[in-house]
C-alpha cells in the first residue's frame, strides 16, 4: 500500500514522462487489440463465407472411409436411401440443427453436341441449398424443384461450350452399376467458382438429376446447418454417440476440416499478428525499461537513504515495480478506452472497402475481444513490472554508501 | 552502557590499482546517552567511521559488536532489521523524500516497521512537535527552508526512539543561525530524554557544547575526550 502511493506520487511527480511512457504503452496496446479485432473478424467473415456462400454447412456427414478412399470407390461409400433417411432423422432430432440435407457428387463428360469436356457437379436439394445459402444466393437464382434438370455452369465451362442461359447440353458417364448413362441438362445461369482451376469443370445441379444419372437414390453425404458456429464440438460428438447406438458407420468432418483455403488465410495472418504484436510490444516495452532505468538512476539517493532507515532489499524492488506496474497498468487502461473509442469510431464512420476476390462491398469493423484485451493488459502489466524490477535489483544491491554518496 | 563497540576497526578502499586506508585500527565504544562528535580534517575518515558504526558499511577486518553481539556475518536482511531498529540517520543533505509531505516523511521509519498508518501518524506527529515543526507538517521538503529541511531529518530520525542517532555532518548544509538550532535541538534532546547522539563536524562553533569529542586523524583515533 505504502509503495503504491510511493508509486502514483513518483509517477506524477515526472508526469511528462510518464506521459509519454503510458501513451507508448497505450498507442501499443491499442494497435494489438484492433489489430486482433480485425483479425477476428475477418476469420468470422471468412467462415461464414465458406460455410453459407460456399454451402459447406457446419458439418458434414460421410460414411466411415469416405475421406481415403471414396474418390476411387464413390459406390462403396454412399449411403443408401434408407441411410439417408436415417440419419436425417437422428441427427434433425439434435435442437441446434437447422438443416440435414443430403447429396451427391459426381463427374463425367459433358458435351453441347460439337465439343466434349470433363466435368465435376454436386447434386443439391434446391430448397435446402437455398435456404443454406441465405444471402449468399447465386444472382439470378438457383436451382429449383420444380425443374430437376436445370443447371448452373462455371462461367470458364460455359464459355468453352459455349453455353448461353436457356441453352442445353448432354453429360455422360458411367453409373454405378456399369451402365453406360446420358442426361440432358438445361442451363439456367453461371456461377464463379473463384477458383481457376475449378472454374472450367464445374456444374451444379439438383440431387434429383444427380441420382438419375448415377441411377441411385442414395447420397454420399449429408451437410449440416447448426444455429450456430460455437456449436460445431458439442453437436458434433452429438451426432457421434447417435451415430454409434444407431450401428451407423460414420465419419464427420468439420467445415474448416474441408476448407483448405481457410487455414492458409488463417495462419498467414496469424504470422502478421505475430509480427505485428512483436515490434509493437517491444516498443512499447523499451519504453517503460527506458523510464524506469532513468527513474531508478536519478532516486539512487533516495534508495540508499531508503536502505539506511531500515529498508530490506525486498522493499526497494517493490518499490519499483509497483511503480513499472502501474505504468503497464495506466498504459493499458488508457489503450482499452482508445481501442473501445475506435470501435464505435469506425461503427458510426461505416468504412466500406471491396476486399480481393470478392464483387462485394464490405464494411471494415473489428471486433471487440474483452477476453483478449484482458489478457493483453495483463502481460503488458506484467512486462512494465519486469521492466522495472531489474533496474531496482541492481540497484539495491549496490552498497548503500555508495547510493548515499551520489549528491 | 555500551550500545556499539568497534575494535581494531580496519577499512581499505579500492581506487584502481591505489588501496586507500580511510580507517587504520579503530577502537571505541559508543555509551548510552553520548553526545558526541568526531572531529577531523577532510578525508580523516569521519563519514567511513560513522557508517561502519551505522552499519551501512562494512569494515576490512576488526570486530563490531551491537548490545552485545556481533554484527559481522549478519545477512544483509538481520542488519537492515537492526538499523530499523537501534539506529536513525541524520545526512549533510537531509535526504527527505520529495514526493512525501513532512508527516508522511517523519511516518516512514515506522510504517517500513510494519506500523500502521494511523500509529505511524500519531507518534511522527509527536515527533513533529519534539522538533518545532508540527505546523509544517502538510509541506513538502521542497516548500520547506535547509533548517527546517534538516529538524524534519531530525524528527524522523528521533520517531523509532533508536539507541544511536547517526549524524554526519548534519549542520555543514545551513547558515549558523540553523546550525546554531539544528545544535540546541540536539542538546535539548540528549539533556531531556537522553538519546544518544554520534555526529561529524569540522565547525569550530559547535564543538565547545558536546560532552564528548573524538579526535581522528588520517584513519585513528588520535584523541577521545570526555568534559
Ligand atoms: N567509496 C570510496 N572509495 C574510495 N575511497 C574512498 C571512498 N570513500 C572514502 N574514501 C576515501 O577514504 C578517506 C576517508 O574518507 P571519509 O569520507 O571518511 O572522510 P571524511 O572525514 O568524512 O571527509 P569529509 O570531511 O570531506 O567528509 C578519504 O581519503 C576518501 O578519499
Ligand atoms: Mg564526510
Amino acid at each position: 500500500m505504502m509503495w503504491l502511493k510511493f508509486a502514483l506520487r513518483n509517477i506524477y511527480k515526472n508526469r511528462r514522462r510518464s506521459a509519454a511512457t503510458i501513451l507508448a504503452v497505450a498507442l501499443g496496446f491499442c494497435s494489438i487489440s484492433l489489430f486482433h479485432g480485425y483479425t477476428q473478424e475477418t476469420y468470422a467473415g471468412v467462415a461464414t463465407s465458406i460455410i453459407h456462400g460456399g454451402g459447406v454447412g457446419h458439418l458434414t456427414v460421410f460414411k466411415q472411409g469416405f475421406s481415403e478412399r471414396g474418390r476411387l470407390e464413390p459406390e462403396k461409400y454412399l449411403f443408401d436411401e434408407q441411410e439417408v433417411k436415417k440419419i436425417q432423422a437422428l441427427v434433425k432430432s439434435i435442437s441446434e440443427v437447422l438443416l440435414v440435407t443430403p447429396r451427391l457428387n459426381l463427374s463425367g463428360l459433358i458435351s453441347n453436341g460439337k465439343t466434349s469436356t470433363i466435368f465435376l457437379a454436386e447434386g443439391v436439394v434446391p430448397d435446402d441449398d437455398a435456404r443454406l445459402r441465405g444471402e449468399f444466393m447465386l444472382k439470378g437464382g438457383g436451382l429449383d424443384s420444380q425443374t430437376p434438370s436445370a443447371v448452373q455452369v462455371a462461367t470458364d465451362l460455359a464459355t468453352i461450350l459455349e453455353l448461353v442461359p436457356g441453352g442445353n447440353a448432354v453429360i455422360m458417364g458411367n453409373t454405378f452399376s456399369g451402365m453406360v448413362n446420358a442426361l440432358d441438362v438445361d442451363m439456367r445461369n453461371t456461377y464463379n467458382t473463384g477458383v481457376d482451376a475449378t472454374n472450367d469443370k464445374f456444374i451444379r445441379m439438383s440431387l434429383e438429376h444427380a441420382q438419375l444419372f448415377y441411377d441411385t437414390q442414395g447420397a454420399d453425404k449429408l451437410v449440416v446447418l447448426l444455429d450456430n458456429i460455437q456449436h460445431i464440438p458439442a453437436v458434433k460428438a452429438q451426432i457421434q454417440a447417435l451415430a454409434k447406438k444407431n450401428g451407423l458407420d460414420i465419419e464427420i468432418k468439420t467445415w474448416d476440416e474441408l476448407a483448405t483455403f481457410y487455414h492458409q488465410l488463417k495462419s498467414m495472418f496469424d504470422m502478421i499478428f505475430l509480427f505485428i504484436f512483436t515490434i509493437v510490444i517491444v516498443v512499447a516495452v523499451m519504453s517503460v525499461i527506458n523510464t524506469m532505468s532513468m527513474t531508478v538512476i536519478e532516486r539512487i539517493r533516495e534508495i540508499g537513504t531508503l536502505r539506511a532507515i531500515g529498508v530490506r532489499r525486498s522493499g526497494i524492488k517493490w518499490l519499483f515495480s509497483v511503480e513499472g506496474g502501474a505504468l503497464g497498468l495506466l498504459g493499458s487502461a488508457l489503450g482499452v478506452i482508445l481501442t473501445i473509442s475506435v470501435h464505435f469510431l469506425m461503427k458510426s464512420m461505416a468504412f466500406t472497402f471491396i476486399p480481393p476476390s470478392s464483387s462485394a462491398e464490405v464494411t471494415l469493423s473489428v471486433q471487440l475481444d474483452i477476453g483478449f484485451m484482458l489478457v493483453l493488459s495483463l502481460l503488458l502489466i506484467l512486462l512494465a513490472l519486469l521492466s522495472a524490477y531489474f533496474p531496482a535489483k541492481r540497484a539495491a544491491k549496490s552498497p548503500i554508501v555508495d547510493a548515499l554518496g551520489h549528491v | 552502557m555500551t550500545i556499539i563497540e568497534l575494535t581494531d576497526v580496519h577499512k581499505t578502499y579500492h581506487l584502481g590499482e591505489t588501496l586507500v586506508k580511510a580507517l587504520r585500527g579503530v577502537s571505541l565504544g559508543i555509551d548510552e546517552g553520548d553526545l558526541a562528535a568526531v572531529w577531523g580534517a577532510s578525508g580523516s575518515g569521519k563519514s567511513t567511521l560513522l557508517n561502519i558504526i551505522g552499519l551501512v558499511d562494512e569494515p576490512s577486518s576488526g570486530t563490531l559488536t551491537l548490545n552485545g553481539s556481533e554484527v559481522g556475518d549478519m545477512s544483509d536482511n538481520a542488519k537492515t532489521d537492526l538499523r530499523s531498529r537501534y539506529m536513525g540517520f541524520i545526512f549533510q543533505n537531509f535526504n527527505l523524500m520529495p514526493i512525501l509531505t513532512a508527516l508522511e516523511n517523519v511516518m516512514l521509519p515506522l510504517q517500513v516497521q510494519g506500523i500502521s498508518a494511523l500509529e505511524a501518524q500519531d507518534k511522527a506527529l509527536n515527533s513533529l512537535k519534539s522538533v518545532g515543526m508540527e505546523k509544517f507538517s502538510q509541506h513538502r521538503p521542497d516548500k520547506l527552508s535547509g533548517g527546517q529541511r534538516q529538524r524534519v531529518a531530525i524528527a524522523r530520525g528521533l520517531v523509532t526512539e533508536p539507541k544511536l542517532l547517526i549524524c554526519d555532518e548534519p549542520t555543514a548544509n545551513l547558515d549558523f543561525e540553523n546550525a546554531e538550532r539544528v545544535m540546541d535541538l540536539m542538546c535539548e534532546l540528549n539533556e531531556k530524554r537522553g538519546i544518544t547522539f554520534l555526529f561529524s563536524t569540522h565547525d569550530t562553533r559547535l564543538i565547545d557544547r558536546v560532552k564528548r569529542i573524538i579526535y581522528i586523524e588520517d584513519g585513528t583515533i588520535v584523541k577521545d575526550e570526555r568534559k
